[in-house]
């Protein structure tokens, strides 16, 4: 994706779906994980109802990367969360693997997140009284198969901290701290990645590495990742950018212009 | 050890705690937490403190039980001037219980021409029912004062030691007025009797008139050889039953109508429970004290684990939002804390057990010399009793706290002001006053003592809660003069603000220290 960048309208289908998903996936009917339509978002507040969302479309192939950029304040998160099924949309329906999430409520649409849907937050999200080891053995023992600890252990090992699997969050680092979120996001084997702000709360560098960890790993698993973002950089490295703003999602095409509310250059937050 | 079998034995050691239930796993992680932590200390130390008297009041009414039924004679005891109605017998043999009919006369007992006014005991086999008769030329059962259960159980093939036919066991009295000595023969009504034992303690002696005479028995198959049963003669039938409770209680009522009827108008039943001798009536009122004095650590543990509980929700609204995010149904989260939780309650009950059985042995020993018997070994009973108030408890003063956890939404991981209201004061309170109100029933088997402390304890919680509120409210407008002003009076501005502004959070410590304060007062 070049830095030049153009907004053009939804729909916003997935004409850029990349060809190296999942082993076993169709290449030539590419399967749709996550499929939005008409869309919308509005709470209540002092002055009568505020439209968050309005009309958005969206569809996301299997084995995608799609990165959702907007300025603060502009429902990204928002959208993270309905799109992940942590909260319920006032109009418009959204399908996860195939399945309405309309028709089912919080437990139903937990039970659909089950193994297949991780998450990266900004802050990590990691529990305080549990261990690294501990922390990423979470989303395995819901539903327990095979030995789950050498399975923590291992993707433990993949993000390189073999060696601090019995520290407490307290004791590393930010990346290291995000490292294990994306353990902990890969380790049950999702089809679905959201990232929230993964390099929100860290350096540059470090950002960078969590960012090159992050999408490795997202390759060699052939998950589908939606990256909710502020950092350019970081949004371009997904196949597809869409911009948020005014409640609608664009797209952001290669050669063309940033978003003005986006970072002018990769790695400023806006 | 090397490295590698060090790695080895970390990594056996996390397989066999991988493979324990996932709310244990949790509840040992969760222990680096302190609330965790004090929540454990406070259960522990509400089951130690009321297993500990619980052991301790268990084991002395088992001792007053068994001291009362040995004076009674047993558990049951029934009592007529008259020959008893057969069906007396029937309905006690219906229910299980061993019997042993007796007769009580008072009598003249002699030696040539010394005549001695006696109480006259005739006994049957099967007697004594509870206890054992000590006589000084016979040390074998004399197993004396302070035995044990298991001395006594030893000890029970004397219970069926009663005088042979054509003997007579008295008190050294007795002899001594007679100028008897062992193997001489004395005179009852008609019948001439061998000396064979000099009687040094015996069960079911009763008080009464009978009792200032000194005491004779004999076998009741030479009753009717000493002629003493005519018309006009004082004399008391007794049947002496003894069983289990259940079997105590089933024959109460078998027999209940039979006392009622106007032809047993003058049998008279006497039951261990209530004819307790006044020795066990000021340890009744001990037993209730200090039962009431345990549920003051009860409700000192009950603050605590309010307070911990609060900490351990807003600790763990986090991991549920994640749990939530991670596909755990409401119903999985509540059984998973709930279980995490009833863990903790088992094994600091364990503990806490542990810690009143050490404790309760501690509190014989230092009150051994001042009690007047001797206790029997603990029974488990205070033990469930123990875990009950742990589980309630943990109900009462952390449940609806707890409710929260099972309200937060997945959501939470991306906006963390998300968290499910607080559970309404109102409600805290209310749990926790009834579950403390049974606890105090079940603890003093007094209802309206239970609801009186209750009652007064709510009204005075209430007048707490109207006192913090005005005095809060004068602080504020103290803090407020104070403004503008700098040196000492700032930090008081500052920690005057604070309270002012979190005045739910203030007035909910306040009522906690002062409950405790109170309670420990």
């Amino acid at each position: 994706m070049s830095h030049n960048a153009s907004i053009n309208d939804v729909p916003l289908t997935s004409d850029h779906a990349s060809s190296d998903t999942q082993s076993g996936a169709d290449i030539s009917a590419p399967k749709a994980v996550l499929e939005v339509t008409g869309l919308a978002q509005r709470v209540a507040s002092g002055e009568g109802r505020l439209t968050i969302l309005e009309q958005l479309e969206l569809c996301v192939n299997a084995g995608e990367s799609v990165a959702i950029i907007g300025a603060s304040g502009s429902g990204k998160s928002t959208l993270l969360g309905l799109l992940a099924g942590l909260d319920s949309p006032t109009e418009g329906d959204i399908r996860l693997f195939g399945t309405s999430l309309a028709g089912l409520d919080e437990d139903g649409r937990a039970a659909l997140r089950a193994g297949q849907v991780g998450f990266v937050f900004q802050n990590f999200q990691l529990l305080p009284t549990l261990t690294a080891l501990e922390n990423v053995l979470m989303p395995l023992e819901l539903a327990p198969q095979g030995d789950i600890e050498a399975k923590a252990r291992d993707w433990l090992g993949r993000v390189g901290l073999a060696e601090r699997m019995d520290h407490l969050p307290r004791h590393l680092s930010g990346g290291e701290q995000q490292r294990v979120a994306i353990a902990r996001a890969f380790v049950a084997g999702p089809g679905l990645v959201f990232a929230d702000e993964p390099t929100g709360n860290l350096d540059t560098a470090t950002g960078d590495r969590i960012a090159d960890l992050l999408f490795t790993l997202n390759r060699e698993r052939g998950t589908t990742l939606i990256l909710v973002t502020h950092d350019l950089t970081l949004a371009r490295r997904c196949d597809r950018c869409l911009n948020l703003e005014a409640g609608k999602l664009v797209e952001w095409q290669d050669g063309t212009s940033a978003p003005a509310v986006a970072p002018l250059q990769g790695g400023q937050d806006v | 050890m090397s490295e590698a079998t060090a790695t080895s034995s970390t990594r056996s050691r996390r397989s066999r705690a991988a493979r324990l239930p996932l709310a244990l796993r949790g509840l040992m992680r969760d222990l680096r937490a302190s609330d965790v932590r004090a929540l454990f200390l406070a259960l522990m130390l509400a089951v130690a403190a009321t297993t500990m008297i619980g052991f301790f009041l268990d084991r002395l009414d088992r001792g007053l039980t068994r001291q009362a039924g040995q004076l009674l004679g047993g558990d049951l005891v029934l009592e007529s001037s008259n020959p008893l109605d057969p069906r007396f017998t029937q309905a006690f043999e219906e229910a299980g219980l061993t019997m042993s009919p007796q007769l009580g006369i008072v009598s003249m007992a002699s030696q040539g021409d010394n005549f001695v006014l006696s109480s006259l005991k005739a006994v049957s086999s099967g007697y004594p029912l509870m206890g054992n008769v000590e006589l000084e030329s016979d040390a074998e059962p004399n197993a004396g004062a302070g035995q044990t259960d298991a001395a006594n159980d030893e000890a029970s093939d004397a219970r069926a030691a009663i005088p042979p036919p054509g003997e007579a066991w008295v008190v050294p009295r007795l002899a001594m007025a007679l100028s008897l000595e062992l193997g001489d023969t004395l005179t009852v009504g008609r019948k001439q009797l061998t000396l064979t034992g000099l009687i040094t303690r015996e069960p079911d002696q009763q008080g009464g008139f009978s009792e200032f005479s000194p005491r004779l028995m004999f076998n009741m198959a030479d009753l009717d050889a000493t002629g003493l049963i005519q018309p006009g003669s004082r004399r008391e039938y007794r049947l002496l039953a003894a069983g289990d409770p259940a079997q105590v209680q089933q024959a109460r009522e078998a027999i209940a109508p039979l006392l009622a009827s106007a032809n047993n108008a003058e049998v008279r039943l006497k039951d261990v429970r209530e004819d307790r001798p006044r020795l066990g009536r000021s340890l009744e009122r001990a037993d209730k004290y200090l039962s009431l004095a345990g549920l003051v650590a009860v409700l000192l543990a009950g603050v605590a684990v309010a307070m911990s509980t609060r900490r351990y929700v807003e600790r763990h609204l986090d991991s549920a939002a994640l749990w939530r995010c991670f596909g755990a149904s409401q119903r999985q989260l509540s059984r998973l804390f709930a279980a995490q939780l009833g863990w903790l309650a088992l094994l600091a009950s364990t503990a806490g057990a542990v810690l009143g059985l050490l404790g309760q042995m501690g509190l014989v020993a230092l009150l051994e010399r001042f009690l007047p018997l001797e206790l029997p070994a603990p029974g488990l009973l205070p033990l469930a009793l123990g875990i009950l108030t742990a589980l309630a408890v943990l109900v009462g003063f952390a449940g609806p706290m707890l409710l929260r956890l099972r309200q937060v939404s997945a959501l939470k991981v991306l906006r963390r002001e998300l968290a499910p209201m607080p559970a309404s004061a109102w409600i805290v309170v209310a749990m926790a006053s009834l579950v403390f109100g049974a606890l105090m029933w079940l603890y003093s088997g007094d209802l309206v003592l239970a609801a009186g402390l209750l009652v007064g304890g709510i009204i005075g919680l209430g007048v707490l809660l109207v006192v913090g509120h005005l005095l809060l409210a004068l602080m504020v407008r103290i803090v407020a003069r104070m403004r503008g002003q700098g040196g000492w009076s700032r930090p008081i501005r500052i920690a005057g603000g604070l309270l002012a502004r979190r005045r739910g959070a203030s007035l909910g410590q306040l009522v906690a220290f002062a409950v405790t304060f109170a309670a420990v007062a």
